[in-house]
């Protein structure tokens, strides 16, 4: 019964939001009282919507009102570019005082606000909407139109170091949860009109912005488009992060895999711009989406650029290498050691031997359990205050697991496996949430079926891999389907000199540069000899 | 509604999969008795005795603050027999309470009765279970292979390692044959060919009564049966016609005082066996090069110059060809087995001709025309020219 009843219950909700929006769209009166009184109505309840009723130029029978919330304006801005101009300057217009009435509004609009945002509003829903995303409305009597003045101004943290995405060599700049900033910091490394910013809201509580980057001579306009498509779809109540829209956008919902990216930098986002990629600004969070997400994306990180190609291209090895060994290493060490203890080489078969020797739990009960506890005292030590944090780690690392292994209930081997496992598992930031639950999935396999588990359990993987696409990318692109050019930054990081051309599927304008190889003009070289 | 029962369906199959076949073959590292190396008997009443040296994981921990004490041997002997090998293997449990784990072992030893009985039982049984590794070690006991396992190491806490040292180290001297499992069937699954085993014997040694485990010589066996043993010069020169000399010491008089002597340490070697047709007969040329250096020399001549060099490769080449004729005269005309592998060089070289004589091989060999050319060289001679002065 009650699942009928829940089916049934969202098409009569929708059905009265629309007759709710419909009441709404009502145009403005052409007096003041009346347009005051409807819209203190409709915040009725709200201390913090503020009403200022003056009169224009000392002339009390030109009645006008302000409306604004408090804290969403610059109170400096209302009274420099609003109050000012219009109690005090209009008096030296002589022609402002006769003025008839219907071009007074555009008199104002253009002669006497100093403001750089001033938009007219005919209905009571496109001035609510305004006053709620920290406009101020000027309701002038005897006037259908009010105006809307660009006043924004709240109290927002500044442009700092994102904590997520530490570099040594880099900008240090992050977005933050103001969108305009945030589009700012972006227009400010991409100085190309061609730089498109559109918008739309979100929410139908939050109202929230939502804006999409891309760079019209690069991108490839099909991604904008399903871009577009998939965010016009969303029908939800509230938009608080950027994660709510990646949920609700992504391809593959059930995969682990994440298939939309995203990043706290404003260099990282420009660089993936001008691969042909799409970014997904929300109002609020400084995480941008970036879409199509593949799987090397997680394995690439922004000082590989900056830095020399050489160490690069060892440090991008580290990460695959530390992928495996995260993912891998404790199914494997299980698999081996209760199922093909053949394969060990002799000496550290003994070694390992001699360390299990009067441990009660078989090995995968051991790695299930340590994997476990390494997950508790991670996310213990992530919400916990930093010096709480810091304790936390002493005591579960050092005193837990030695004490775990004097006391016999876990093997040394078992510890190592498991704290090389979990340090591996940061070294792919992107990914970290992933590789833990491949982790688990793996164990499984191997515990149940040794090797030939864990062969199933990695064919499984792949096959679904394979199948996956971003935006109609094929998630592991440009391994399957290999693109040549583009493995040039997939095991390696190839200098700047040799990339020439933009990943084949993401964007349309191919080629990024022709810089040669660097070497000495030739004067310089003569006048060495 | 399809999606949804499709993807219980697949739970429900995965899980029966998962589920049924449980952990199955899953065994404990602590349930197993590792083994390092297994000794095999025959006795009077052809019963098999098995003797392996099982691992004591407990005893070999790295001496913590607990005190895990030094001095305890690493390896618990334990013997069982049977009719079978898979029956003594098995009828261990009976003493063990843990089933032998043999894929570790590292050395084989056969008791002399049971390689002159043969070996194939015992090949038969490692090669048919598939957890045993072709790189395990071979060896053939002069007398009992239980005395070889119960023989203890001054050096290693695991005797059966102290054994595999010896033999992946016979290089060094050339004394002594290493061949693994796979070497073995293959040398005793060929057509012409017939395995030579390292020998290992328990000495007394000297003074006092201790004895020890020495690795020296080989065995000679006539496909899968011990017929006879080569001494260790003759097992050089089996070794130089097989190229397998790694290292190796060969002394030589001092072209002046012959009762001084030099020591030439082998550094290289390179051997060619080539067979040949002439007039319808098969006749052979053991090609060996020889590189090396001077390692010692007791006399104080400066050697250290071209015409003396010239005279001291002359009489390495004398000393290796010795030890290699040595070898075919015991191969031809004690044993008239092909030891030496010309059958299969045959085989390679004139496939036609081999089809004609490999059914009377036995008796073709022992007539078989052999030369052998030693190619000798001498390269360095050391940071020393000569004593000479200091006289």
């Amino acid at each position: 019964m009650e699942f009928g009843q829940k089916k049934h219950q969202p098409p009569t909700n929708k059905t009265k939001i629309l007759k709710s929006t419909l009441a709404e769209s009502v145009d403005l009166d052409s007096r003041l009282e009346v347009n005051l009184s409807q819209i203190k109505e409709r915040f009725k309840g709200s201390v913090d919507v503020a009403y200022r009723e003056f009169s224009l130029g000392f002339d009390l029978n030109k009645k006008a009102g302000l409306i604004y919330i408090d804290g969403l304006v610059s109170s400096e801005i209302t009274n420099t570019s609003i109050l000012k101009p219009l109690m005090f300057e209009l008096l030296q217009n002589e022609e402002l005082k006769n003025m008839v009435q219907g071009n007074l509004v555009e008199k104002i609009k253009n002669c006497a606000l100093p403001n750089s945002s001033v938009r007219e509003a005919k209905t009571f829903q496109e001035v609510i909407d305004g006053i709620l995303f920290g406009d101020t409305a000027l309701l002038l009597d005897d006037f259908h139109t009010a105006l809307l003045i660009g006043t924004r101004g709240w109290e927002a943290r500044g442009v700092d170091e994102p904590v997520t995405e530490a570099v040594v060599r880099g900008p240090r700049e992050g977005f933050t949860e103001t969108i305009g900033v945030n589009t700012a910091l972006l227009r400010r490394k991409i100085k190309n009109e061609e730089l498109r910013i559109e918008s739309l809201n979100l929410g139908r509580q939050t109202k929230t912005q939502v804006y999409i980057a891309y760079i019209a001579g690069i991108v490839n306009k099909k991604i904008v488009t399903e871009v577009k498509k998939r965010l016009q779809r969303i029908d939800i109540d509230a938009i608080l992060e950027s994660g709510y829209i990646e949920q609700l956008i992504e391809d593959a919902p059930t995969s682990i895999f994440p298939t939309i990216g995203n990043t706290e930098k404003p260099d990282i986002l420009a660089a993936k711009l001008l691969e042909g990629r799409v970014g997904i600004f929300v109002d609020g969070t400084p995480f941008v989406l970036t879409v199509p997400y593949l799987l090397i994306e997680g394995f690439q990180s922004a000082e590989d650029y900056y830095s020399r190609p050489y160490y690069s291209t060892v440090l991008r090895m580290i990460r695959y290498t530390a992928f495996f060994i995260s993912v891998l290493f404790p199914a494997l060490y299980v698999a081996l050691q209760s199922f093909h203890p053949e394969m060990i080489p002799t000496s550290l078969l003994i070694s390992m031997a001699g360390a299990r020797e009067g441990v009660p739990f078989p090995a995968y009960i051991e790695a299930f359990g340590m994997g476990v506890a390494f997950e508790i005292m991670r996310e213990a030590g992530v919400r916990m205050p930093r010096p709480i944090g810091q304790s936390v780690s002493i005591v579960g690392s050092l005193v837990l697991g030695q004490a775990a292994v004097s006391a016999g209930i876990v093997s040394n081997p078992m510890v190592i496996v498991v704290a090389l496992t979990a340090i591996a598992g940061f070294v792919v930031t992107a990914l970290t949430d992933t590789m833990a639950l491949m982790r688990l999935f793996f164990l499984f396999c191997a515990a149940s079926l040794g090797f030939f588990g864990l062969l199933m359990g990695m064919l499984f993987i792949n096959i679904h891999l394979m199948k996956l696409r971003s935006f109609g990318i094929p998630y592991l692109y440009p391994m399957a389907p290999m693109n040549f050019e583009e493995l040039k930054d997939v095991f390696i990081r190839a200098p700047f000199w040799t990339r020439i051309f933009r990943p084949g599927l993401l964007s349309k304008n191919q080629v990024r540069g022709s810089s040669s190889k660097p070497s000495p003009s030739k004067n310089q070289r003569n006048e060495e000899s | 509604m399809r999606g949804k029962s499709g993807v219980v369906f697949l739970l429900l199959i995965l899980s029966v999969i998962l589920l049924t076949t449980g952990c199955w073959n899953r065994k404990e590292l602590d349930r197993l008795a590792i083994v390092a190396a297994v000794g095999i008997d025959k006795g009077e009443d052809q019963k098999i005795t098995l003797t392996v040296q099982v691992i004591k994981p407990e005893a070999l921990k790295r001496p913590s603050s607990e005190g895990g004490s030094g001095k305890e041997k690493g390896v618990w002997i334990i013997k069982s027999s049977g009719n079978t090998i898979f029956d003594a293997v098995r009828n261990f449990v009976e003493k063990s309470g843990r089933k032998l784990f043999l894929p570790h072992t590292m050395v084989i030893v056969i008791g002399e009765k049971m390689a002159k009985d043969g070996v194939i039982p015992v090949i038969d049984w490692f090669l048919r279970d598939h957890e045993m590794r072709l790189q395990t070690w071979v060896l053939v006991a002069q007398g009992e292979a239980s005395e070889v396992i119960k023989g203890d190491s001054g050096l290693e806490k695991i005797p059966a390692s102290h054994l595999e040292r010896m033999i992946e180290d016979y290089g060094a001297l050339s004394k002594s044959v290493s061949s693994n499992l796979m070497e073995v069937t293959n040398m005793i699954t060929c057509q012409s060919s017939h395995p030579v085993i390292g020998r290992i014997s328990k000495n007394k040694s000297g003074q006092d009564d201790e004895e020890e485990l020495i690795l020296k010589g080989a065995g000679v066996f006539r496909k899968d049966r011990l017929i006879g043993w080569l001494n260790p010069f003759e097992t050089r020169g089996y070794l130089w016609i097989k190229g397998k000399v790694k290292s190796g010491v060969i002394t030589i008089p001092c072209p002046e005082h012959p009762d001084q002597l030099i020591s030439l340490e082998i550094i290289k070697s390179k051997t060619k066996v080539k067979p040949r047709l002439e007039m319808g007969m098969l006749k052979y040329t053991i090609e060996v090069d020889v590189n090396s250096n001077l390692g010692e020399q007791m006399c104080t001549e400066d050697l250290a110059n071209p015409e003396m060099i010239a005279v001291l490769e002359d009489e390495q080449r004398q000393a290796v060809e010795k030890e290699i004729v040595a070898l075919i005269r015991k191969a031809q005309e004690e044993y008239k087995l092909d030891i030496l592998g010309l059958g299969e060089a045959t085989m390679r070289e004139f496939p036609k001709e081999w089809n004609k004589v490999k059914e009377q091989w036995a008796e073709e060999f022992p007539q078989a025309e052999v030369e052998v050319k030693v190619n000798s060289r001498l390269s360095l001679t050391g940071m020393l020219k000569s004593l000479k002065t200091l006289k």
